[in-house]
């Protein structure tokens, strides 16, 4: 188990990410773009596997903070591994969406997309995120895989 | 156009969950549930002594909030033990009691038997009003009579002298001042 220190941020930035993965992917399934999805998918994939540190959306909030006062400082911060981890699942789902239309299932390569809209908006609009509820569940799973 | 109307679905099903999940989130459920005393042993749950028993994750926000409500409450009631316990080092119990998120709360009496169970941050109020009364308010579907929620602070006084989760072992605290 590693002992390293989680970077801290500021709890509005995954929201504020969330609004535009959102926005991205809404305008992606709208309009059929595979490579709008494809740039989602890439966004995804540095913010998991790179840290939210690099995260282009974490980046974009960060530098509206510095350029308009009226969004303050944070109003608390948390660790980032449940960010992280949600960002792991968009680009688990979205990813394979994306196979999924390389491989000619339409249909099923966009629900998969619909199911990252539908988890971004509960976490832009409310707060609620599903990857960080669902750390618990995956760590059972992963820990009777590994009991087997 | 078909697009469209299945968007619009999506984000309808989305708002109709949300509401779902906020009215359930931090409230006491009642439940049919028992640990054993090997699984009390192995959380670390003094022998004997009711527990507020929370499934943690490393570095969850939602977490430590709930540790510091747990031992807020508990504070009032100097019988009651709280253990945090990481999923991951009690996954045999998270399996046996179905934990399904981080932070899960168990109320428990003295015999194990669970009292109540919390999904999220309590709300200090219901949680006090749990330990109190020794049963919750709540309708065993998560949801309490809204109007009569109070903070913790305002049990301070009146709570100090019950004992929780009915089995007073005789000792009546002299915490009663």
């Amino acid at each position: 188990m590693s002992r390293r220190e989680p970077m801290d941020i500021d709890v509005r930035g995954p929201r504020f990410s969330a609004a535009l993965t959102f926005t991205v992917l809404v305008i992606a399934y709208l309009t059929r773009s595979v490579p709008l999805l494809a740039f989602q998918v890439a966004v995804f994939a540095v913010a998991a596997f790179a840290g939210l540190r690099w995260s282009p959306y974490g980046n974009v909030f960060r530098f509206l903070k510095r350029r308009l006062a009226f969004i303050g400082p944070p109003t608390a911060i948390e660790p980032e591994n449940g960010p992280r981890f949600s960002q792991l699942m968009g680009f688990l789902f979205t990813g394979a969406g994306l196979v999924a239309l390389a491989a000619d299932a339409v249909g099923l390569g966009w629900a998969l997309v619909l199911v990252v809209i539908a988890l971004s908006a509960l976490l832009a609009f409310t707060g609620i995120c599903v990857g960080c509820e669902m750390y618990a569940l995956g760590q059972r799973l992963r820990g009777g895989a590994a009991q087997t | 156009m078909n697009d469209v109307v299945v968007l619009i679905a999506v984000l309808a099903a989305v708002a109709l969950f949300s509401v779902w999940w906020k009215r359930r989130d931090g409230q006491v459920r009642e439940v049919t549930d028992r640990f054993t005393a090997d699984e009390l042993a192995a959380l670390g749950v003094p022998a004997g002594s009711a527990a507020l028993v929370e499934f943690t994750a490393p570095n969850c926000a939602p977490c430590r909030a709930t540790k510091q409500v747990l031992d807020d409450v508990a504070g009032l009631w100097p019988e009651v033990a709280v253990v945090a316990v990481d999923v991951a080092d009690a996954l045999a119990a998270s399996k046996a009691h179905h934990v399904m998120r981080a932070p899960t709360t168990f109320v428990l009496a003295p015999d194990g038997v669970v009292r109540g169970r919390i999904g999220g941050v309590p709300d200090p109020g219901e949680l006090a009003d749990l330990l109190e009364d020794g049963h919750g308010h709540g309708d065993g579907r998560g949801r309490p009579p809204r109007g009569k929620r109070v903070s913790a602070d305002v049990h301070v006084e009146a709570a100090a002298s019950r004992s929780p989760l009915t089995r007073r072992s005789g000792s009546r605290r002299s915490r009663v001042a």
